[in-house]
């Protein structure tokens, strides 16, 4: 990393407080998948996560990404499968079409 | 998000890999970087994402991930930023300037993640392509110190595998940027040598 410091330097999330009146799921120190499925009709519904949760969510998974490999090695269970996909691009509703026209290759380790 | 409600939600039997780019251009980058965010902390060990050449900060200035981010999770602050020059932008100083927290720290985040996949030891993953040297292995991407350069740049490895496209014609060629196009036998050729 360069001598540019962090933006998350200064940033103290305990004393972000989340108001009484937000009307979404609370998020605490782990994620959970009511807090996503919430999280998913908000975003349908043209709301915003309130701004800690946001901080919150990027940190924690900066911290993940970056402990991880440059090339991550991962092996599919015999009982899994993978879905390969990019370029979403910033769509919230893909839709039958983005299967047709984007890359989606199914596998699993049978493969 | 549709693709999930149609192709099933990430779960412990269901891995999922993003190649990349999943911001910019369209309306809702925040949202599905978020989302998809939101998932790998969940399910780390099941849900991976790699780097695309979107996720970084000279392509978000200029195709709207950044400009969304202030739009909606506005916080500004003064932060140094290494001034830089964009093709769009020749010559434009961007040090001391305020910036908005939430991309700032987005923009970290993308500069940490890993650039490939490889699932189960033979299909290599990444959003880019293969590089412009052909003695490149794959001991020499795990040997890829990607957390000592926040940006892809112009030239090196993290770069091509970006930026790298395909391209019909066997062999390489020029493409749009500083990068190169390779065809069918020069990937084919990376497959004998390397895997």
């Amino acid at each position: 990393m360069g001598d540019e410091p962090s933006a998350a330097e200064g940033l103290d999330l305990d004393s972000m407080v989340v108001d009484e009146d937000y009307d979404g799921a609370r998020l605490e120190k782990e994620m959970t998948t009511e807090f996503i499925t919430d999280m998913l009709e908000r975003f349908k519904n043209g709301k915003k996560l309130h701004k800690k949760y946001v901080y919150q969510i990027i940190l924690a998974v900066q911290k993940i990404v970056y402990d991880e490999a440059t090339m991550v090695e991962m092996e599919i269970p015999d009982d899994a499968q993978l879905t390969v996909c990019g370029d979403t691009h910033g769509q919230l509703i893909f839709g039958q079409q983005w299967f047709r026209s984007a890359n989606i290759v199914e596998a699993n380790s049978s493969i | 998000m549709e693709l999930f409600r149609l192709n099933g939600f990430p779960t412990e039997k269901h891995y999922y890999l993003f190649n990349g780019d999943f911001v910019d251009r369209g309306s809702w980058s925040t949202e599905i970087a978020l989302l998809l965010y939101a998932y790998k902390w969940l399910r780390p060990a099941s849900f991976f994402i790699n780097r695309g050449n979107h996720e970084t900060d000279d392509m978000n200035r200029v195709y709207g991930f950044e400009g969304e981010c202030k739009a909606k999770y506005n916080g500004m602050f003064k932060s140094q930023v290494p001034s830089i020059i964009l093709p769009s932008h020749e010559g434009r100083d961007f040090t001391k300037q305020h910036t908005d927290r939430t991309f700032k720290l987005f923009s970290e985040s993308f500069s940490a993640l890993p650039l490939a996949t490889l699932v189960g030891k033979k299909y290599l993953v990444l959003h880019g392509g293969l590089f412009s040297d052909d003695k490149i292995t794959l001991d020499d991407i795990r040997k890829l110190n990607r957390h000592n350069q926040r940006q892809p740049g112009q030239a090196g490895l993290m770069m091509e595998m970006l930026w790298t496209d395909p391209q019909t014609e066997p062999g390489r060629g020029p493409s749009k940027g500083w990068e190169c196009n390779l065809g069918q036998t020069s990937r084919r050729d990376f497959v004998r040598t390397t895997v």
